[in-house]
Order: C-alpha cells, then structure tokens, then sequence
C-alpha cells in the first residue's frame, strides 16, 4: 500500500502511517494519509467471498 | 511488519524528531516529590541530561545538566536560598535559567546578565514532579482526578526498565495478553510451584474494542461468561494519550505511567491511589519505593503480573524490531495506537496542539474506568494488591486495613 486510495498521495513519506497485518489469509494493510487525513484499509485477498443479503 | 523508517519515527524521543517534538508538547513526571531535595539530582527526560534541586526557599527548578561556563555537572553544586550555585567555579542559576552570581569576574561585570542556561518549568501535582520540555507557552499542566483527590491515600512505585516507552504502551492496548501473559504464562508459573491458576485474569476475551476518544484510546471487552452490560464493556478504561494506562475497579484507581527517559530506556511510575466509600482518612505523606526488577540470583522478577508484564516488554528489545513482526487482527489495538501517534505528529509538524493539552485552567479532569472488572471490585481489588507492583508498597497491609480486606500470606 504506497499510496492514499482517496487522494494517491505518497504513503511512503514521512508523515503518513501504513501497517501490515493478516487476517487468516487474507493480507490486510491499514493506512492514514497524512495529506488529506483519510484512514483506509487494502486488503489482499486470495479469495473474494460474497453473500446476497436477504430481500 | 511496519517499515524501518516508521519505527525509527515513532519510537526516537530526542531533541529534533517528529516523536520527541510531539512528546515535547506535553507535562512529564521527572521525579517523585521526595527527589527534589536541596541535594541536586541528575535526571534524564526525552533525551536530555537535566538536573533537578530544590533550593533554599522551597523552589523547584530543572536545568540542563552541564554549567554553561566550563561544562561541570550542575548537580555537583549547592542550593542556595534561591538557586543553584555550580560547585566548580559557584555561578548560581534560578530556577529560570538567569545566571544571578558570577563571583570570579570583576565586581562591575555585566557578563551574568548574558548568560542563560537552560530551563525548564516544574509544577508538583499529588506527589510528582512534572517537568515540560516543549515551546511556551506552556499548556495547562492536567489534573486528572487521580492526582487531585483530597480523599484517597497514595503510593508510588517505580522502575528504571531498560526498553523504549511505545512497546510498554503497546501492551495497554493489547487486552488478549492478559488472559495468555497473565492467565496462562502466570498460572503455569504457580503450577510448576505446586499452586492454583491465578484467579480473575484468566478468562477468554469474547470481545474486545477500542475507540480514540478526547483522552486518547477507550477500551472495552466482553470476557467468557458476562456480556456488554458488565462495566468492562459498558464503561472500559483509558489509554490516556500519550503516556499513561488507567487502570483499576472501585476504590483502587491507578496510572501506570511511561516516562521516555531517551530512546531505550523509560522510567515507569506506577501511581495508585486508594479511596474507599466515605473516601479515606487524610494522609501525612505519599511513601514511594523502587520496584525491583530482579530476585537475589539476578533473574528477572516473573512471578507476578506486572513482573510478567516488564519481561515481556524488555525481551522484545531495547527498541523493538517491528519490521520482523506479524501483527493479526488480534492486534487492532496496537495498530490504532500507532496511527494516533502518527497523526498527532502530523498535527504537531503543522503547527497545531495535539489532543491532551490542555489551555484553559480547570480543577479536575474525570476520565472514565470500570468500578467492577473481571468480574466483582473486591476480587479484583484482592488480585492487584497481591500481584501487582504493590505487593512492594510499605503500606500494603495498611491499604487492606484500609478497605476492610483480608491480610494477604
């Protein structure tokens, strides 16, 4: 995750905060842009999994 | 893992970095109240060698260590009835860093009027010495209601722990510890001894949760067999951002405060006070002590749960390597504390007041902790006076006396 996917400012200066971890297979990152403050998560997963809510 | 580079960010305290200016923004303990005496004491704060005294006319100050003249220590000097006379050549320094004697140079010199050390304010608050190391104008120094109550007795213990400060934060977000550090690690401890699990600390973690709030980072958890209506869910306790844990039930009421003394060692205060219904009787004076670290053979202490906790934080390293970690989602807490200091040394650099600093004068900041936890105050209570740090306090029994408890073996 090196950039902001809400402004594509540069994660990787200084300021900002990227942090990697996992969720059983999945590896997540959780970011905060330091340009426009926004706090975001990436996810990358092996599988996607969906369900349709009940209607 | 977190890169290289936003681990050296977060955990340098020194003079110049992002972390150390953030730090810089907030009141400090630099002593308990019975180390500023007329005998001057060398301290270390954020990085910097000061020197605290007291002197003749009950002023505390603080200043750089080395006399600005030949570079001698300063606590290698005499209080004077106001201030503190260098013991190489006798320059005396106020408590506001003005040079007021300079008894080698001429009678008509104008030299001390040009020199300035430097100097640092001081404020004591319920049995502490604070010390802000940042730019003025000052904030207000906070007096969270534990430092203020006029109806608890006090004690404080404290230890010099060879670590950097944000992994001993990082445990105080990072409940699932205690049920494996405490309940598991601890208990098996006794087993080995012959003796019972411990008792309160290990129950499953169902739920656990965590907000930033005004004072920092609320925690909350849900533990096997009680649900959100208990306290440990419904009302949780503080981080208080940036340095200390809140923690205790009814009537026992602690801060656990972590001091950077530089980047790998913190100075850690545990402050507790005690306050029964109908609150306690007044206290003449708040007895501190020093809490070992090690047994007679020079093992680390482990055989109580904030031993267990002061292992755990010095193995991981003196700064721990957090590019070789594996954080999962158990760990949630430790990323959201992380990102807070991320983002108030961003709001710092751009020249704004972090949370926690306060500018209005107030009398008392209440923040919010559970009065049962784990389960009922009393156990609780029981629990933490014979394995916490306390178990050290000169006035342990007096403080079971004090609640009406059973003296501890």
């Amino acid at each position: 995750m090196n950039f902001c996917p809400v402004c594509g400012a540069d994660l990787r200066d200084g300021a900002s905060f990227v942090q990697e971890f996992w969720v059983a297979q999945d590896r997540d990152f959780l970011g905060w842009c330091a340009t426009c403050t926004t706090m975001s998560s990436v996810v990358l997963a092996p599988t996607v999994v969906g369900h349709e809510p009940e209607h | 893992m977190l890169s290289p580079e936003k681990n050296e960010r977060l955990t340098r305290v020194g003079p110049g970095t992002p972390m150390g200016d953030l730090l810089r923004r907030y009141w400090w303990p630099i002593a308990t109240h019975d180390m500023a005496t007329r005998v001057p004491v060398k301290r270390r704060l954020l990085g910097e060698d000061l020197v605290l005294y007291r002197d003749g006319s009950g002023t505390v100050g603080l200043l750089a260590e080395q006399c600005p003249h030949r570079r001698a220590a300063l606590w290698l000097g005499c209080t004077e009835r106001t201030g503190l006379r260098c013991g190489y050549h006798g320059w005396v320094f106020d408590a506001d860093g003005r040079c007021l004697e300079q008894p080698g140079e001429p009678a008509d010199s104008t030299f001390a009027a040009r020199i300035r050390t430097t100097a640092y304010p001081v404020q004591e608050l319920g049995g502490l010495v604070f010390a802000y190391l940042g730019p003025l104008p000052a904030p207000e120094l906070p007096r969270y209601d534990l430092f203020v109550w006029d109806d608890a007795w006090r004690d404080i213990g404290h230890a010099e722990l060879p670590c950097n400060f944000l992994q001993i934060m990082e445990n105080s977000v990072d409940p699932y510890h205690v049920e494996w550090l405490h309940g598991r690690y601890g208990s098996f401890l006794r087993e080995l001894d012959g003796g019972a699990p411990l008792p309160v600390v290990t129950k499953k973690h169902v739920k656990v949760a965590f907000e930033v709030f005004e004072h920092g980072i609320l925690k909350r958890r849900v533990l096997e067999g009680h649900t959100e209506e208990d306290d440990d869910w419904k009302v949780g306790h503080p981080l208080v951002f940036p340095h200390m844990l809140r923690v205790g039930a009814a009537g026992l009421a602690t801060f656990q405060i972590r001091v950077p003394i530089d980047d790998e060692t913190t100075w850690h205060v545990w402050y507790q006070t005690y306050r029964p219904d109908g609150g306690a009787p007044p206290q003449t004076s708040i007895p501190t002590y020093e809490v070992p670290l090690v047994d007679e053979r020079g093992e680390w202490l482990r055989d109580y749960v904030d031993g267990q906790d002061i292992v755990a934080w010095i193995t991981q390293g003196r700064i721990s390597d957090r590019s070789r970690e594996h954080l999962g989602k158990s760990d949630l807490g430790v990323i959201l504390l992380r990102k807070l200091y991320s983002e108030q040394m961003a709001r710092v650099a751009a020249g704004e007041d972090p949370i926690c600093t306060f500018r209005e004068p107030h009398d008392v900041i209440d923040l919010p902790m559970e009065k049962d936890k784990f389960g009922p105050a009393a156990q609780f209570r029981a629990m933490w006076c014979r394995e916490s740090s306390i178990r050290f306090s000169p006035i342990r029994d007096e403080v079971l006396d004090l609640f009406g408890d059973p003296a501890l073996a």
